[in-house]
């Protein structure tokens, strides 16, 4: 019975998210395609045309699966950001902590709305794409299975700055000066391999690697991914942030006086 | 066995910063009944309606909502709670149905339902018409009449007003007074904080009047008022007036040649003033309360002496 009433208030809460982005849809999701396009035109077409084939594919085929990616992932995380920020400023949020709906099932909503923004920015690009590119998918589950896991710990992350942030400014400091230079750096537009120390080592710290690696091998076929380990660490740290999240929630913390 | 719809036990907040919200408070609301919180701003009315709502962590104590414990029980008991908030709590942007609509789906109701219920309740509060118009451009007493709506989509056993009419005008507050009436009728209980102490006097069967953090009265209105130590009556006389009568033990006062006000202590009677009127040769044109009845008790609790008197 209370079963089918947390469903209910799950998909209203994910109805609303899902509504809230749509609204405003040119500046939502139109930035991430265009932005996606400009690089395939300038860096895929007309500078890639000079440069050899990565991983075995052409350079524009090399560096869509990185592109799709940070749509993907910078979509989910400033959706949930801005969205929960929102909520906060204009105590909308009020309206579900009054409401029997727990914890758990707060952050549920939220993340799963950042989620289908993440994955429809990357189906968008993925589409703008195509006559860019020849676009094969290898591993339909691994590329699926990463851009879901990938969006789903993004938009837990982002859920955690709409909570801490005390203005618009702090929305976009995490986005901006950490999520997006930990893609540029995490082998985008280059093999991380072909780097040298120290910065070889210094990327392997870096996690958005893996992701676009794995994303990578699901998309292109290309080697060197190991699919046990990214998406065992992919799930573990996700796992761990909803649980920041639900912990944070339901303590209250920047939500309840 | 029958719950009462709110049981407080000695209930305390301190906000960071060390402001008082509640002192120990202990309070109890009958099921059925329409209760007024009344209290100067600060007094901690927002605090208690917020404390029962979950949006305000208390320090100690125990609050009950139909028996459920609002620690342990948060669920159950929020599901019999409908809130409307002093300030506008919803997202501006979004269509007025959405917004009834998505609350009702935080409470559980199916699409199909929560649509029906939308529908019933913006006409309930003559808001039908705008169902489909961003909240945006609603007036300030729509955007109130909205937040009501929204408040009985799930069909709540208590209703949580907090100062429902402010700033909306005359007509909008009398048709909020007849849905009250209506909504307490049919078994809603309510409990209203409001600065309108005449609304408070006209609606609520029980009072309690807060300041400070603590509970300085309660009891039934009728009761409370009949308490009063004093009060000022106006009267407007048929003739100018040559010299000011000696009304005692009513104290009088003459701003104008046209014009008694006479202050009468709890002891007399309104018919011995006029007893007295008479003998003086005076005839009454027209008579008036100088304050609100409640106004009186509210200011000789609150005001001056009256919060030391009253601890």
């Amino acid at each position: 019975m209370r079963a089918g009433r947390y469903w209910y208030a799950y998909r209203g809460l994910v109805v609303k998210q899902t509504r809230r982005f749509l609204r405003a849809w040119v500046q939502n999701l139109l930035p991430s395609v265009v932005t996606a396009a400009l690089f395939l035109v300038i860096f895929g077409h007309l500078v890639g045309r000079e440069l050899e084939g990565m991983g075995g594919v052409a350079y524009a085929d090399y560096i869509l699966p990185g592109l799709i990616l940070l749509a993907v992932v910078t979509n989910a995380y400033n959706n949930v950001t801005l969205a929960f920020y929102g909520a906060r400023l204009q105590r909308h949020i009020e309206e579900l902590l009054v409401a029997p709906v727990p914890a758990w099932l707060i952050v549920a909503g939220f993340a799963t709305g950042g989620v289908v923004r993440g994955l429809l920015a990357g189906a968008l690009v993925t589409l703008v794409a195509l006559p860019f590119t020849e676009l094969q998918v290898h591993y339909p589950a691994t590329t699926l299975g990463i851009a879901v896991l990938s969006a789903l710990l993004f938009a837990l992350a982002g859920l955690i700055n709409g909570l801490f942030a005390r203005s618009f400014d702090h929305t976009s400091v995490i986005s901006t000066f950490v999520l997006t230079p930990l893609i540029y750096l995490g082998g985008l537009f280059y093999p991380v391999d072909r780097l040298a120390e120290p910065w070889q080592s210094a990327a392997a710290a870096n996690p958005m690697v893996y992701m676009i690696e794995g994303f990578r091998h699901g998309l292109l076929g290309t080697g060197g991914f190991n699919g046990t380990v990214t998406f065992a660490v992919l799930a573990t740290v996700a796992i761990a942030v909803a649980g920041l999240a639900w912990t944070l929630v339901a303590r209250g913390v920047r939500i309840r006086a | 066995m029958n719950h009462p719809a709110i049981t407080l036990e000695g209930v305390a907040k301190r906000y960071a910063g060390g402001r008082v919200g509640l002192v120990g408070v202990d309070l109890t609301v009958p099921d059925g009944s329409f209760f007024g919180l009344l209290g100067p701003n600060g007094a901690g009315k927002t605090t208690l309606i917020g404390l029962l709502t979950s949006l305000v962590r208390p320090d100690a104590g125990r609050a009950r909502v139909f028996g459920h414990d609002l620690d342990g029980e948060a669920v159950a008991a929020k599901e019999c709670l409908g809130v409307v908030p002093q300030e506008v709590n919803f997202n501006s942007f979004e269509p007025v149905g959405e917004i009834v609509e998505t609350q009702a789906a935080y409470y559980g109701l199916s699409p199909v339902r929560a649509r029906q219920r939308a529908g019933e309740v913006l006409a309930q509060v003559g808001l039908a018409d705008r169902r489909y118009q961003t909240a945006w451009g609603l007036s300030g007493g729509l955007k109130r009449r909205l937040m009501i709506a929204r408040a009985l989509v799930h069909r709540p056993r208590l209703l949580l007003l907090d100062e429902p009419t402010a700033g909306v005008d005359l007509e909008a507050r009398h048709a909020t007074w007849d849905l009250m009436r209506e909504l307490n009728g049919s078994g809603v209980t309510i409990l209203l904080t409001t600065h309108y102490l005449e609304e408070a006097e006209a609606l609520c069967d029980e009072l309690a009047i807060l300041d400070q953090g603590q509970i300085l009265a309660r009891g039934g209105t009728a009761a409370m008022l009949h308490g009063l130590s004093h009060q000022t009556l106006v009267l407007e006389l048929t003739a100018p007036l040559g010299e000011v009568p000696d009304l005692a033990p009513a104290t009088v006062h003459s701003p104008d040649a046209w014009t008694l006000e006479v202050e009468i202590p709890e002891r007399d009677s309104v018919n011995d003033l006029f007893a007295r009127l008479s003998e003086a040769g005076l005839q009454v044109a027209a008579l008036r309360n100088k304050q609100n009845r409640l106004e009186s008790l509210f200011l000789q609790l609150v005001g001056r002496g009256g919060r030391e008197a009253a601890l």
